[in-house]
């Protein structure tokens, strides 16, 4: 019995010694691998920049498992930043389209103002034209204020 | 604000003038780089932090270029105001 766990510790420590061998020869090529792997998930944009972060990361890390486990970190880090990314993206179109209605709105108040002091002036004497001007510019005003306020740029916050 | 948030910005807050690299980061707050690297990005697009490029070649380094971070004023004062936040629940450490 004893013979056989004699043979089987020297077989065991001779795999393990070959298996360490392995994993030093195998490591940067498997951490290039998965840090490529996450670049590959980024934005074209992002990935520049955390291709050269990621790699000075691992450089600077000592030992074969703690490089390989910041670059499988590098791949959890992807879903996070997509997200982050996708939020921004998010928040920057909003704020946009708010701009953009709102000053679709303001044009279309302008037209109705004005089309509103039209009827108006039309309709009273002549000595009325000032109040029909008077409401298609508190009209007008009305709404520059609205799309001020509602066009101001959303600001990111941290929660 | 998350646990780890609060480390990386402790690490800042205790380096007020320093630049720090991702790497020292991590090591220094023993954060995963899944964890560290979206509080970075999510820290700087808050405008908590500014980054750039260290400025030696990294041909003569022998290695990639380190994105380096510094703490920004508007991002020292919201840290140290998200502390005393804190410390008023828990009685812990307080920035001043």
């Amino acid at each position: 019995m004893a013979i056989i766990w004699f043979i089987v510790g020297v077989i065991g420590r001779a795999l393990s010694r070959v298996l360490a061998d392995d994993l030093k020869e195998w490591t940067p090529i498997i951490v290039e691998k998965l840090i490529q792997s996450a670049l590959s998930k980024l934005p074209a944009d992002h990935q520049e920049r955390f291709a050269e972060e990621w790699r000075s990361h691992v450089k600077d890390v000592p030992g074969h498992i703690a490089k390989l486990s910041v670059a499988v970190g590098c791949n959890l880090a992807v879903l996070k930043i997509r997200l982050e990314i996708a939020y921004l993206s998010f928040k920057r179109k909003l704020s946009t389209s708010i701009i953009y209605i709102s000053f679709l709105g303001l044009v279309m108040a302008l037209l109705c103002g004005l089309f509103v002091g039209k009827i108006v002036g039309r309709t009273s004497e002549s000595t009325a034209k000032p109040p029909a001007e008077e409401a298609a510019v508190m009209v007008i005003l009305l709404v520059v204020v609205v799309a001020m306020i509602s066009s101001k740029p959303v600001k990111y916050k941290l929660s | 604000m998350t646990g780890p948030t609060l480390k990386v910005l402790a690490l800042f807050l205790s380096n007020r003038t320093d630049e720090i690299a991702g790497s020292e980061i991590a090591k220094n707050g023993k954060l995963a780089s899944g964890t560290l690297y979206p509080i970075l990005l999510r820290l700087e697009n808050a405008g908590w932090l500014t980054s750039r490029w260290e400025t030696e070649d990294p041909r003569e380094l022998g290695r990639p270029r380190r994105r380096l971070y510094r703490l920004t004023g508007e991002g020292a004062r919201s840290a140290k105001a998200a502390f005393n936040e804190i410390s008023l629940g828990t009685g812990a450490l307080v920035w001043r």
